[in-house]
């Protein structure tokens, strides 16, 4: 890994919710690197920690039930201007550990450097406000234009995101728009302060299939224009495999594999990873194969498994699966799983390539 | 737009009507009403009752005579205080009334909303449950007894304000925030409660991840959203400040349309009690209709209902 | 490329080689889900048995309910035992709330008093939760026009201030010889019925599209029998809310009837004529208001504490 390459380094991020049921462990010790000009896809089910590791890199996890108990998020010191925060030394040199700002400059960093788009257009825009002044706000707000000059740039970004007549569409509200517009709204806002790290959380979940593939479409074409990294957070595969460079598959608050795009589907080093790929239909698939499906549902997070937290719905578990919990190990280049198989004397398994 | 407005204003008008017409039927039609045969007045009364009333008219016959004379403003005259027309009595109470009823409306808005914001902000803290607290007592003990304790502690027992009467300063403040007790409460409660539910919206996360400073996305994000609920919530209270006037101006001794109207009941003043019964419904009325304009232009979602970009 | 084996072991012993053996299959136990499963009820039951205010405001109202039953019945005076001779004495123990301008024991007519606001309270409650679940069930469960024309008179009538109105209707049947107290409840019974219906539309309009609802229809069953064996039934918390919230409205306009002299008469003690009656002393006895002011507004906290307890409890988007 070229090391002046990353942009993002998410170490041992750990956050927990504390409720009245308990602690519940959303994330624990994550640990993802970003690099610069590049796509990351993070795939998962409901309540792997997808969501909830990207909002706490945002620092907007709710405080009283949510905390992030433990970790680090390493950003490009020189990117965000900060030169006076970063590392001097250390395998962490020239970044900036952003759980460690104080409000303020966090709130900095927030749509200026790092931007998100959330999962349900119809919701994520507010209903009395013009759809011109939610776009124009973050360039006055981070002190990138005027008034004037951040509304005539809003209006190419809504030119550039595909929106016709843009000039007259400023002044609607969002209940005017469909919700595929209103999701190349959230695109066109989310690139307008030029962010060098773009999260969008599960962006064409809440949208008919048809919208989905344009607002993919879209997020194509601006990747191949722009310089910012994107992490794409998915529980669909296929959208993951179009757009990503890397992968990374979470579970239960946790990776469990963490690999270059066309490893992770010709080699993939994780039964999770497998059951997944067997799960979705596929091109290339055989007449009349089945799909299978991973039996079972995610651990309650509130009292998590002792062991690897797969086990209880691996095909392949072992005796020590359930007692200890696999660290990440390295399987190739650039390829990563955790998982037991993967150890010298653990049995062969069919489609699954150990560790050479 | 210009439809909803049309719609509005119908509405409206039929309203005053169907409230005046049934007064109408009732007061000649109810064998315990004024007109009733068994009623022993004296002969002048029921000759001038005749004449002015046309009692001896087909009823229909009334009733438009009613109707035209309702349109031309005139209330007639008073059942029992042979030298006053309602329409007097309207006019000496109403401007006193109306007075200390905006003091008590704008307290309630100048109070409420803050307090109701404060207590959001630090929910579940001290504050939160002190506001909700003195909130839900607001609520809860009736304008009455409000009254009473106010004046007992603050005329009676510390004498900072006088105990009744109307002209100076001084004498509104007690009646006022008497009357403004509960539109506070109430007002504090939903701001209370709006604010939660606006807070815990998708698009309150969008500003935040935007980077905009908690004071901008409270005050340019949540604010707009959370007036839409109180202005809707203004008819009812207005109309409750209406109501809450009659015994507020009696027990303070204020000389206004809200006592005239308890008297004109106890007297039973036949025709003032028609009168301004009428004359408070046309009026809450015209004051629901305002708030649903108030309404429609704050929330862009009635104003344009057409025009959907796909 | 040589495994880059970082592996680490708890305690730092290796496994042998029986640790690598496929575990068995015993699914079941590992798949628990923490926390005990609750039904939408039990749940609200428990929510509201923390909220401290709703609890108090539920016991509040029992030891009401019970001095208005049994008060009377043990006091030695009753609520119109004039004693002339001890008029307006200050509280003691014979009179704990004192006595009015007539010698009345004023305690034994505020006992009274409860039982009018209790049934006030109840029988109103009763007639708006009649009247309102009816019609908005009607109105909701037939929908389209029904449903149109039904809510236009609705909004109709929302725009006639109801107290105006019970007012007028007092006024017109008083002195007729109707039972004043009955008048009251006629009154209040047939104009506060609004909001029910209001929300009892909105409950029913949106479980009618519900699985359970169409499931119902097609077995054939008739109309009533899905109204109102399986969607009121299941529109019942906001339905309970409101009921407890709609109590507290009849008690206040009684008691604000009986305070401008429009209610019950004298010698009957209700707590609205009790307040009246006391705010004329007040500046020479004051507390001869008290009592009945005390009464009231506990009443009114006990039962808005409550319903707001319920409200929280059952509202589902609440549930943790």
């Amino acid at each position: 890994m070229d090391e002046n390459n990353v942009l993002m380094r998410i170490q041992g991020l750990t956050t927990n919710f504390h409720t009245y049921a308990g602690v519940v462990h959303a994330v624990d010790d994550m640990t993802l690197t970003v690099p610069k000009d590049s796509v990351v896809g993070i795939v998962g089910e409901s309540g792997s920690g997808k969501s909830v590791t990207m909002m706490s890199v945002m620092r907007l996890i709710p405080s009283p039930p949510g905390r992030i108990e433990g970790g680090h998020v390493w950003f490009d010191g020189a990117a965000l201007g900060m030169s006076d925060r970063m590392q001097k030394n250390g395998p962490n040199e020239g970044m900036v550990d952003l759980l460690s700002l104080p409000a303020e400059a966090m709130m900095k960093v927030r749509g200026r450097h790092i931007s998100m788009i959330f999962q349900d257009p119809m919701v994520s825009l507010n209903p009395v406000l013009t759809i011109g002044l939610q776009m124009a706000e973050s360039m006055v707000v981070h002190g990138l234009a005027t008034k004037e000059e951040a509304w005539k740039r809003a209006v190419d970004m809504l030119a550039l995101v595909g929106i016709p007549n843009p000039e007259e569409r400023m002044r609607d509200y969002p209940h005017q728009y469909s919700g595929g517009m209103r999701q190349r709204v959230m695109i066109a806002m989310a690139l307008s302060c030029n962010p060098e790290l773009v999260i969008a959380d599960e962006p064409t979940t809440s949208l008919d299939v048809t919208v989905q593939a344009q607002i993919l479409e879209l997020m194509k074409e601006l990747k191949a224009k722009l310089k910012s990294s994107i992490i794409i957070i998915s529980h669909d595969l296929s959208i993951v495999a179009g757009m990503a460079d890397k992968v990374v598959v979470m579970y239960a608050g946790r990776v469990l594999e963490e690999a270059d795009v066309y490893d992770l589907y010709e080699k993939p080093g994780h039964p999770y990873t497998m059951g997944l790929m067997k799960s979705v239909p596929r091109l290339d698939a055989e007449d009349r194969e089945r799909l299978v499906p991973i039996e079972g549902s995610p651990p309650d997070l509130l009292a998590p498994p002792v062991g690897c937290k797969f086990a209880p719905r691996c095909k392949y578990a072992m005796n020590i699966c359930r007692e200890q919990e696999p660290p990440l190990v390295t399987v190739g280049d650039g390829h990563r799983a955790r998982c037991f198989l993967h150890h010298p004397i653990a049995p062969a398994v069919p489609g699954f390539v150990k560790v050479e | 737009m210009l439809k909803f407005i049309l719609r509005r204003v119908l509405s409206m008008i039929l309203v005053v009507l169907i409230v005046a017409s049934a007064t109408f039927f009732m007061m000649r039609l109810l064998p315990s009403g004024p007109f009733a045969r068994e009623k022993k007045l004296p002969p002048e009364i029921v000759k001038n009752l005749e004449a002015r009333y046309h009692l001896s008219d087909p009823l229909w016959k009334q009733y438009v005579d009613y109707i035209k004379n309702l349109l031309r403003g005139d209330l007639g005259p008073s059942f029992k205080y042979k030298n006053r027309t309602v329409n007097n009595i309207i006019n000496d109470g109403f401007p006193v009334s109306a007075a200390l009823g905006a003091v008590a409306v704008v307290l309630a808005v100048v109070i409420g909303i803050p307090l109701g914001i404060w207590g959001a902000l630090r929910q579940n803290g001290w504050q939160d449950s002190l506001v909700m607290f003195v909130a839900l007592l607001g609520v809860s003990v009736p304008n009455f007894i409000m009254a009473v304790l106010l004046m007992f502690i603050f005329a009676l027992g510390l004498h900072v304000v006088p105990a009744a009467g109307w002209g100076s300063f001084r004498q509104i403040i007690l009646p006022a925030f008497t009357l403004a007790g509960y539109p506070t409460a109430f007002i504090a409660r939903l701001v209370r409660s709006s604010m939660l539910e606006v807070l815990r919206q998708e698009y309150i996360t969008t500003a935040r991840a935007k980077g905009l400073s908690e004071r901008l996305v409270i005050f340019r994000h949540v604010l707009r959203n959370i007036l839409i609920p109180v202005v809707t919530v203004l008819g009812p209270l207005i109309a409750a400040v209406f109501t809450g006037s009659f015994v507020v101006e009696k027990i303070f001794a204020i000389p206004g349309l809200g006592r005239y109207y308890v008297i004109s009941i106890n007297d039973r003043d036949y025709t003032t009690i028609l009168g301004v019964t009428i004359f408070y419904s046309a009026l809450l009325v015209f004051m629901n209709f305002l708030v649903d304009m108030t309404y429609a232009w704050l929330d862009p979602r009635i104003r344009y209902v057409e025009r959907k970009v796909s | 490329m040589a495994a880059q084996t970082a592996w680490q072991f708890k305690d730092g012993v290796a496994p042998d080689a029986g640790s690598f053996v496929p575990a068995s299959k015993d699914f079941a136990e590992l798949q628990q889900i923490a926390g005990r499963p609750t039904t939408y009820w039990s749940d609200a039951i428990r929510r509201i048995r923390r909220n401290k205010l709703a609890v108090v405001g539920f016991w509040i109202i029992i030891a009401l309910l019970v001095v208005a039953v049994v008060g009377p019945m043990v006091s030695p005076y009753s609520y119109e035992d004039q004693d002339l001779e001890n008029t307006f004495q200050s509280p003691t123990l014979r009179h704990p709330f004192g006595t009015d301008q007539l010698g009345r024991d004023q305690m034994t007519r505020v006992m009274y008093g409860s039982r009018i606001s209790l049934a006030v309270g109840i029988v109103c409650a009763a007639l708006n939760f009649l009247i309102g679940v009816t019609y908005g069930g009607i109105s909701a469960y037939f929908g389209g026009r029904v449903d149109d024309i039904m809510m236009r008179i609705v909004d109709i009538l929302y725009g006639i201030p109801t107290l105006i109105i019970v007012i007028l209707l007092t006024v017109l049947f008083k002195d007729k010889g109707v039972n004043p107290l009955v008048n009251v409840f006629i009154a209040i019974g047939l104009t506060y019925w609004l909001p029910m219906a209001r929300i009892v539309r909105g409950e029913i309009l949106s479980l009618k599209e519900r699985e359970f609802a169409l499931a119902a229809k097609t077995i054939g069953a008739p109309n009533n029998r899905i109204l109102f064996r399986h969607l009121i039934p299941n529109a019942m918390g906001p339905i309970i809310v409101t009921v407890t919230l709609e109590i507290p409205s009849a008690i206040f306009t009684e008691a604000f009837l009986s305070y401008i002299g429009l209610g019950v008469s004298a010698p009957v003690a209700s707590w609205g004529v009790l307040a009246s009656d006391g705010t004329e002393a007040i500046r020479s006895f004051p507390y001869l208001v008290m009592s009945p002011a005390l009464a009231i507004s506990l009443t009114m906290f006990a039962f808005n504490f409550l319903g707001d307890g319920l409200r929280d409890a059952l509202d589902p988007r609440l549930r943790q």
